[in-house]
């Protein structure tokens, strides 16, 4: 189950970022970096759970960048705060989808938080059950975790 | 003859991107009007004449169903057609949204040229050559 999800994760993520923020990831293994920015979804149906998005300050950059074609020196944390968490709904419902189309999933409203407030705000999953997959792209970082639990199972 | 757009979404960034979208696509718009949740929605139709709405369904406050019943209920609104952009695409919730009215479905991430084709179904006028699109693709 693990390595269908970490599969289904990645190619969610993979299918986002290219059509929404043109963004093309290269999977690498888990390791620490320097994030600067989570999103946070949670979800509840069949099986429940939540989605993080950790991101480097320039992942979250060119993220803006690309999305709004705007330029660095125009580019606001509102925007930032915006792109995070329009990623961490469309990664998640993407997901979701390719996990199974017939069932219907609740998704909270998504959160977004600079990574030194995150902890705090609970959206970092740390979890060891939870999933993690980690990407870069023009040497700046990402790592999405989910936690994933099915109803009935405990 | 051009058209109002109505883009009901949460986020600025989105309806961002929307507006960048149809503007690239060639369709005509005349006015673009915003709103971030469908009690906003509702006070824009109120003062004003939109052609075409495109609304998410995830919103705070009231989202895009409560906003769909509402704007089937009503006399007027019922008749502007809506198209749903959302991430929840599931079979029930396009089942769903289409009972209440809604006109087409989208689902993000989506590319510039489903949108554009979806709304040229949906207002219908590309056939008779009211709406020629610039391009075939649409680049940021």
């Amino acid at each position: 189950m693990r390595e269908s999800i970490r599969q289904t994760l990645t190619s969610a993520i993979f299918e986002v970022f290219e059509k929404m923020f043109f963004v093309f990831l290269e999977p690498v293994e888990d390791r620490p970096f320097q994030y600067e920015h989570v999103s946070y979804i949670d979800f509840d149906g069949k099986s429940k759970g939540a989605l993080c998005i950790m991101m480097s300050r320039g992942m979250t950059e060119m993220m803006v960048q690309n999305m709004l074609g705007c330029e660095p020196s125009d580019m606001t944390g509102q925007m930032i705060e915006d792109c995070s968490k329009e990623a961490a709904n469309m990664v998640c419902g993407n997901f979701l989808r390719k996990m199974s189309e017939r069932d219907v999933f609740n998704l909270s409203l998504p959160k977004h938080a600079p990574a030194h407030a995150a902890e705090n705000l609970g959206m970092l999953l740390t979890g060891t059950d939870d999933v993690a997959v980690s990407f870069d792209s023009e040497g700046e970082c990402l790592q999405l975790r989910i936690s994933w639990q099915e109803k009935g199972n405990g | 003859m051009s058209f109002n757009v109505l883009i009901v979404d949460d986020s600025n960034a989105m309806r961002s991107v929307i507006r960048k979208v149809i503007q690239l696509s060639g369709f005509r718009m005349d006015h673009c009007y915003e709103a971030g949740n469908g009690k906003q929605a509702l006070e824009v139709l109120s003062g004003e004449w939109i052609d075409v709405i495109l609304s998410d369904i995830h919103m705070p406050e009231m989202d895009g169903f409560e906003l769909l019943k509402a704007i089937h209920q009503h006399e007027v609104f019922r008749n502007i057609p809506v198209i749903v952009i959302s991430t929840e695409g599931s079979m029930d919730r396009v089942k769903e949204a289409h009972a209440l009215g809604a006109k087409g479905f989208i689902r993000k991430p989506f590319l510039p040229e489903e949108l554009k084709r979806v709304l040229h179904e949906v207002i219908g006028v590309g056939d008779e050559g009211e709406y020629q699109a610039d391009t075939d693709e649409c680049d940021f």
